[in-house]
């Protein structure tokens, strides 16, 4: 094989002189290049940087490979040899394109060894899902735990871009113990489901409201009894200081709160507090929810109007007798009657039409769970499930409201002087934890259905044994942990739990007795609890309030299901240190233990379980699902072999299996995909098929992006899964299955760049409008339209056109349509001539490929280039400073990418990447529509010939504080031509859109390409080019429909080979 | 009561009593011998005051190096060619008031926002990666009535709570722990490294089998688990070694303000001095502390709400004035422990600053900011424009550059900070 420039050179001088007959071939290639492309291209000239005589031939690694792909394609699209030059005659250019062609697929064969794709591993979404789905997890979260993904070819699922390093490997054997600790259930007993309630007025949140002048407890829609004030601070001292602070002591059938969010210092709103999750574990939550419009005393109806709140005149203290300052508690009729009253804001608007719904938002931690509507004085009860650890609370922010206090609500009187939109809340209720079987699932994946401490164990080495029917006390030097021994005695001098281990001879049920005593200080006694094998035991908290003089016993009993060593533990839980008490006997608080005593049952309790499998069939059982195909004995015996490793260390079964389970989650078989049909073999030159089992995978890693679950691995497992209708009908199921919602969320977070919907944050002078609820129904818009589209089957065409959009009420005011109502999505009909339809004008896009503050129709441009029509883009030429938008309003962008454009480097891309982004320049940076550029800061009053007028503006409502209207600045006007590369003009975005249209298979064939390079992890060769236009072909009767392209993918050859 | 032996009365006796005894000052003898490398190491500690610092008092008027020193500079005028004084610099998109305490040393934009979420800090991007080359990989700490919040975060966001007592820092660094617990503590570790090895035996099985293309990715694999394991060792060899013995009385945890700060700085002196770890956080929450500083008499939370009245802005100025004296007490500290050729100061970067801007009404902007130490051509006012800031992460890619880290970015920073060069 010739290789080298030489060798390239030579070929051209060769089929130059002797008009080739030797090298039929290459001579229309060499031909063509000397006729066409040396003259500008060559050492001399070099145009636009590209230097064809130094060209490497055949093609020496990738760039060499992808330049001629490059030429391939822009011969064939007619832009070179450019139009002033002479112009091949089409069969020479289709002879060039056969040609080159032809040696663009023999390099690529040369260079594929392993397959077109790659052995990869789980990109964290993967991860997260495969590890959620084996452990029966469903909300587990360790995608945050691991390092961020690298991306290729627009997807974070390819194989060279996902590398590993120690610092990810750390954070698998974190992340893999996170999951399995969650997986194994800490109570001993199945925990009771209970129902929980309480009216929302009473929650420690509502109190905070209160105090902070955005919240009124409410009966029968008025001013509740017992709201009152007090003076806080310090009257005397410091009066500048003291303020009036209301409080709430009585009792109120509804809250209403009157902002978003609660004061400065409490930004979660109101929380369901009053009640702490006993166990982790999945909860039902209900309310009852409203709206209302407040007016200083009393609820009405939540129609659209302004907000008044008015500065009450006159301090609200008095001197009393002794000299001292007072509140004045003051009625609502006191106030109106004994006050002058000041109007002081009338500026605030909200969401929605004349009777308004507002809109409430719960979540956990700032993760959004879901929206609520509280219609207009009608209460409704809402409910979710949520997965609750102990300590975690629920709020709500309400998001039609004035994010936070308006204006003078922070007076003295605070809501009485009040007049605005607010939500009223009636009660919470929780029930939980509900609990469809015991052990739960997540343990029964590791442990089957036998609670983890019936496995039988081996008795510890070095360690008391208890014997049927002894009593025996356990060597108090054999307790290690917390505390330290002093003489005979066990001193816990520090809270912290001191433990020891023994075996117990036989299961059943035993007793434990603790003889401990305390020194005393503060003003409680020692709390001291008794743990076996981590748990509490029940009734085992004990309060040891003896002394020295006369120690005292405890006792607490515990089952043990099979013979085997236990860990006792006792946990000193309050210490206490008051170093500065008169009384050195009162200054420290210590427990100390003087005997530890077991008593064993007489004889052994009958098994009530049966036989427990044992721990080397756990493992091949999970080994099996984490590896996705069957796996043998002997493959599971180096995972088996560090169980057994710890329990002869005396590491109780639980611990030993779960650091078993931890390597296979840590082992390549399970973080590598690619291995499951065995381990690929090199093969030069031939595609090689997927196995079946290895097909599994890449159908669930596509669809699911997890695991196959029992009925692929099945399939698989009978070399059925292959068989073209089994295939099909399994698709169908995998996308109806909500597994499926990680792939359309997945999938448009890398397709069409969602992911980055938080890289940037609006700028607040310029977007004031952008609110969490705006952001959090962009996304859900976009993901319900890819979902609709697979759904319905709808054609390519709608994922740039469409007659109708699925919006709720945030969403419809930004798209200025009338009567939607709530936070609901649903599909609304355009009207004639509207810019929206299509994920190319939803919010979220549009928000995307904008930075924030300005928008460029370059960025945008290059990315309706890449990731509507597939034309990938390329790099600009060295030393070309990028184009800098303005927000001044001095110039404007198209003047300044016409001034770029002028240069002729930069004319040729330019002339492509730009037109699709200067068709949207209407929308702004956060997806709404605009006829003039917004302009930082407030209109000014300027001289017009002789009168005064405002420069133009536009009137938004505010998201954030205090839901104002605002004024912003307008500039220049917005033209939204431009002309495309082949010269066919638009003046707007929906002509743009039909110029689009015109060619379905081109989006067709770009969703395609997209959906490859998704699901098989690499990206897309020239050579795959026919397989690509197949999946075209054949999705043409049903006007390329979305789920049929995902069917026709997975039927291709590209996806079902190596 | 009567009866209680005397050994058993104070836990103070205990701790004085497992630390025994050897001399300080000499730190290369006592610095253990595992993290010892040919150069001494570099250390961070970065402090963060919650209610801001009066500019007034603070910022020079003059920028670059001949600048005069504001009354809260004056205390540290033994030091000036050892620290550079930043105005006109934020961590971009920060707002959100008090909330912003949280990212001070990780820039993460919108701490108020309701779907915030935190990224990784300063301390602990570079704890994952010099952070096993010693006992502990980042220490972070608190000043505060009560709680544990802390400056630092790991990469997914989560809080790492803060160590609020200075005695039990102490016992854990410098007071042996009893035998079984470090026995525990080391079959942990070795029941990781033993889940390392059946996972790289299977590695290297696939590595033989597998085509070259496909063989990277496996090589890749390999060497990470071993790297790991490495480290585990590392771990290991810690949990054996004997901790440093220093010749200190055991800090007293304190209740006011002025001791409870001057306890953690001694701590963080002796943690640097022994190589225990080379980067802590100090968080000094001053909410609720108010007694016991010379001519303070009011709360410290309701004096940053000066609301421009004299009494109160006089109290302030002691208050931080009294914060700014205890940070010229460490630096001293710091600077008279040689180490090989240079001092402790030059070799640990000292970062100073308060996550508000202005107290008084929770601007997040403009925040005062000093660097001491660390190695830095300092004694500068490196002023930048005060109503379009500088982006204060950019001195953290410099923290972390100087640390011997190869970072090129750090949250929202756009390069290293302008103008501060290496000494």
């Amino acid at each position: 094989m010739m290789t080298g420039r030489f060798a390239w050179s030579v070929l051209v001088l060769l089929a130059c002189a002797t008009a080739g007959v030797a090298f039929a071939a290459e001579v229309p290639t060499a031909k063509f290049f000397s006729k066409h492309c040396m003259e500008c291209h060559d050492a001399d000239v070099q145009k636009g940087g590209l230097r064809l005589d130094t060209l490497a031939f055949p093609p020496t690694g990738a760039d060499s490979l992808n330049l001629l792909v490059r030429m391939h394609d822009r011969v064939q699209a007619g832009e070179m040899p450019p139009k002033k030059a002479a112009q091949p005659t089409t069969l020479e250019r289709q002879a060039f394109l056969r040609a080159l062609g032809e040696e663009v697929r023999a390099a690529e064969r040369a260079a594929s060894v392993g397959g077109r794709t790659l052995v990869r591993r789980m990109n964290r979404v993967e991860y997260e899902h495969a590890l959620r789905d084996l452990l029966a997890l469903p909300l587990l979260r360790v995608k945050e735990l691991l390092p961020e993904d690298g991306q290729q070819f627009g997807f974070d699922k390819v194989a060279g871009a996902l590398d590993i390093s120690h610092i990810q490997m750390t954070k698998y054997l974190q992340a893999a113990d996170v999951a399995l600790r969650q997986a194994v259930v800490k109570a001993a007993a199945r925990p009771e489901t209970k129902v929980w309630r309480e009216p929302a007025a009473r929650q420690y949140s509502a109190h905070g409201a209160v105090l902070q002048k955005c919240g009124v407890p409410m009966n029968n829609r008025t001013v509740a009894e017992g709201l009152t004030s007090h003076i806080a601070g310090n009257p005397v001292a410091d009066i500048g200081n003291s303020y009036r602070a209301p409080s709430f002591k009585g009792e109120a059938e509804s809250f209403a709160v009157l902002t978003g969010v609660i004061g400065a210092h409490q930004p979660e709103g109101i929380q369901i507090d009053r009640f702490n999750p006993p166990v982790p574990g999945w909860y039902r939550v209900r309310f009852s929810l409203w709206g209302l419009r407040w007016e200083r005393t009393h609820a009405v109806a939540a129609k659209r109007g302004m907000v008044r709140s008015y500065v009450s005149l006159g301090l609200p203290y008095f001197k009393d007798a002794q000299g001292r300052w007072q509140a004045t508690p003051l009625t609502p009729e006191q106030l109106a009657e004994k006050r002058g009253l000041r109007e002081w804001q009338e500026n605030v608007e909200f969401y929605g039409d004349a009777e308004a719904t507002h809109v409430v938002r719960a979540s956990l931690k700032g993760e959004p769970l879901g929206y609520f509507d509280a219609p207009s004085l009608k209460p409704t009860t809402h409910e979710f499930k949520v997965w609750l650890n102990p300590g975690e609370r629920v709020s709500f922010h309400a998001m039609t409201l004035p994010a936070s206090a308006a204006p003078g609500s922070g007076t003295s009187q605070g809501i009485l002087d009040y007049e605005g939109p607010g939500v009223a809340y009636d009660w919470f209720e929780v029930e939980g934890p509900i609990i469809e079987q015991w052990p739960p699932e997540s343990q029964r994946r590791l442990f089957g259905e036998i609670p983890v401490n019936a496995y039988p164990r081996p008795p510890l080495a070095g360690v008391a044994t208890v014997a049927a029917g002894a009593t025996d006390k356990l060597p108090l030097a054999g307790l290690t942990g917390a505390g330290q021994a002093l003489g005979a005695e066990r001193l816990l001098n520090l809270s912290g739990t001191t433990t020891t281990r023994f075996n117990c001879a036989v299961p059943g049920d035993y007793e434990v007795a603790v003889t401990a005593f305390e020194t005393h200080a503060g003003n409680e006694p020692a709390k001291m609890r008794v743990l076996v094998d981590g748990a509490e035991l029940p009734h085992a908290q004990f309060a040891v309030n003896t002394l020295r003089a006369a120690p005292k016993t405890f006792r607490a009993k515990f089952r043990v299901a099979s013979a085997g060593p236990v860990e006792l533990g006792v946990e000193f839980m309050n210490d206490f240190l008051d170093e500065a008490n008169p009384d050195p006997q009162l200054r420290d608080r210590n427990l100390f233990l003087t005997g530890v005593e077991i008593t064993a049952p007489k004889v052994a309790a009958p098994a009530t379980t049966g036989t427990p499998p044992d721990h080397r069939s756990l493992l091949l059982g999970f080994a099996s699902r984490a590896f996705r195909r069957p796996v043998t004995a002997a493959e599971v015996a180096p995972f088996a072999a560090i169980a057994e490793g710890q329990l002869a260390r005396g590491v109780s079964f639980e611990q030993a299996m779960l650091a078993g389970y931890k390597a296979i989650l840590c082992s390549p078989d399970f973080l590598l995909i690619g291995l499951e049909s065995g381990v690929p073999q090199p093969a030069k030159n031939v595609a090689v098929k997927l196995g079946d089992l290895a097909l599994a995978s890449r159908l669930s890693f596509f669809l699911w992006n997890s695991v196959p679950d029992a009925t692929l691995l099945d399939l698989a497992g009978k070399r059925t899964l292959s068989q073209p209708a089994t295939l099909r009908a399994q698709v169908e199921r995998m996308l109806a299955d909500p597994r499926s919602d990680s792939f359309v969320e997945h999938f448009l977070d890398e397709w069409l760049e969602l992911k980055k919907i938080d890289f940037t944050t609006p700028d607040p002078n310029l977007y004031p409008e952008f609110d969490p609820w705006l952001h959090d129904s962009m996304l859900a818009e976009s993901r319900a339209w890819l979902r609709q589209l697979l759904t319905k089957n709808l054609g390519v065409a709608q994922v740039i056109a469409a007659d109708t959009v699925l919006i709720n009420q945030r969403l419809a005011e930004l798209y200025g349509l009338r009567g939607v109502t709530g936070s609901e999505l649903r599909e609304v009909k355009l009207p004639a001539g509207s810019p929206r339809g299509g994920f190319l004008t939803q919010a979220a896009v549009l928000k995307v490929t904008a930075n924030g503050t300005a928008t460029s129709p370059v960025l945008r441009g290059v990315w309706v280039m890449e990731r509507i029509l597939g034309i990938p883009r390329q790099p600009p030429p060295p030393n070309i400073p990028a184009v800098e938008p303005d927000a001044t309003g001095a110039v404007t962008i198209r003047q300044m990418i016409e001034k770029h454009r002028a240069d002729t480097a930069c004319a040729s891309c330019h002339a492509k990447m730009d037109p699709p982004g200067l068709a949207l320049e209407s929308f702004d940076a956060i997806g709404g529509w605009r006829d003039r550029y917004r302009l930082a800061g407030q209109p000014k009053k300027v001289r017009k010939g002789k009168d005064v007028v405002e420069e133009p503006f536009v009137e938004v409502v505010s998201g954030a504080a205090h839901r104002n209207r605002i004024k912003l600045r307008l500039g220049s006007e917005v033209d939204a031509s431009g002309e495309l590369a082949d010269g066919r003009k638009f003046t707007d975005v929906n002509d743009l859109r039909e110029l689009l249209l015109k060619d379905p298979d081109a989006l067709a064939r770009n969703v395609a390409r997209q959906l490859i390079i998704y699901a098989t992890g690499a990206g897309i060769r020239f050579s795959d080019r026919v397989a690509i236009e197949a999946i075209v072909t054949r999705t043409k009767p049903s006007q390329h429909g979305l789920r049929s392209l995902v069917q026709e993918v997975v039927a291709s050859e590209l996806f079902q080979t190596k | 009561m009567t009866h209680i032996r005397k050994p058993s009365l104070s836990r103070r006796l205990f701790l004085r009593a497992s630390g025994t005894a050897l001399a300080l000052p000499f730190l290369d003898a006592m610095r253990p011998a595992f993290g010892a490398t040919a150069e001494p190491p570099r250390r961070l500690l970065a402090i963060c005051t919650n209610l801001g610092v009066l500019e007034r008092h603070f910022y020079p008027a003059e920028a670059g190096r001949d600048f005069a020193l504001t009354p809260y500079l004056e205390p540290l005028k033994d030091f000036r060619d050892q620290f550079t004084v930043f105005s006109g610099t934020s961590h971009p998109d920060v707002t959100g008031g008090h909330s912003a305490e949280a990212t001070f040393l990780t820039a993460a934009p919108h701490p108020g926002a309701a779907s915030f979420r935190n990224s990784i800090s300063l301390d602990q991007f570079a704890a994952e990666r010099i952070g096993h080359q010693t006992r502990v990989a980042g220490l972070p700490l608190v000043v505060a009535k009560s709680g544990n919040q802390s400056l630092s975060f790991t990469s997914s966001g989560v809080m790492l709570p803060a160590e609020r007592s200075p005695a039990q820092v102490f016992k854990a660094l410098f007071v042996a722990g009893d035998a079984a617990s470090v026995e525990r503590q080391i079959e942990d570790l070795r029941t990781g490294r033993s889940i390392l090895d059946t996972v790289a035996a299977r590695a290297a099985t696939l590595q033989k089998q597998l085509g070259s293309a496909d063989r990277e990715r496996l090589d890749q694999y390999f060497t990470s688990v071993r790297e790991v394991e490495r480290r585990l060792l590392i771990a290991e060899e810690w949990e054996r070694k004997p901790k440093p013995k220093v010749d200190v009385q055991p800090p007293k945890d304190g209740e006011y303000l002025l001791e409870k700060l001057g306890a953690m700085y001694d701590l963080a002196h002796l943690a640097f001095a022994t190589d225990s770890t080379r980067l802590i956080t100090l968080m000094i929450r001053l909410d609720g502390f108010g007694e016991h500083i010379p001519g303070v008499s009011s709360e410290s939370h309701n004096l940053s709400h000066h609301v421009g009245r004299e009494d109160k802005l006089a109290q302030l100025k002691n208050l931080e004035l009294a914060e700014f004296r205890q940070l010229a007490a460490l630096l001293g500290k710091l600077k008279t422990v040689k180490e090989g050729d240079a001092s402790l100061l030059d070799r640990t970067q000292v970062l100073y600053g308060s996550n508000l801007g202005n107290g008084n009404n929770h601007d997040t902007k403009n925040l005062p900011v000093l660097l001491a130490g660390g190695g830095f051509q300092h004694g500068q006012h490196l002023a930048f424009d005060r109503k379009n800031n500088y982006p204060l992460p950019n001195l953290y890619v410099s923290i972390l550059q100087r640390l011997g880290l190869e970072s090129g970015k750090f949250a929202s920073s756009t390069g290293t900070m302008k103008g501060l060069e290496l000494a």
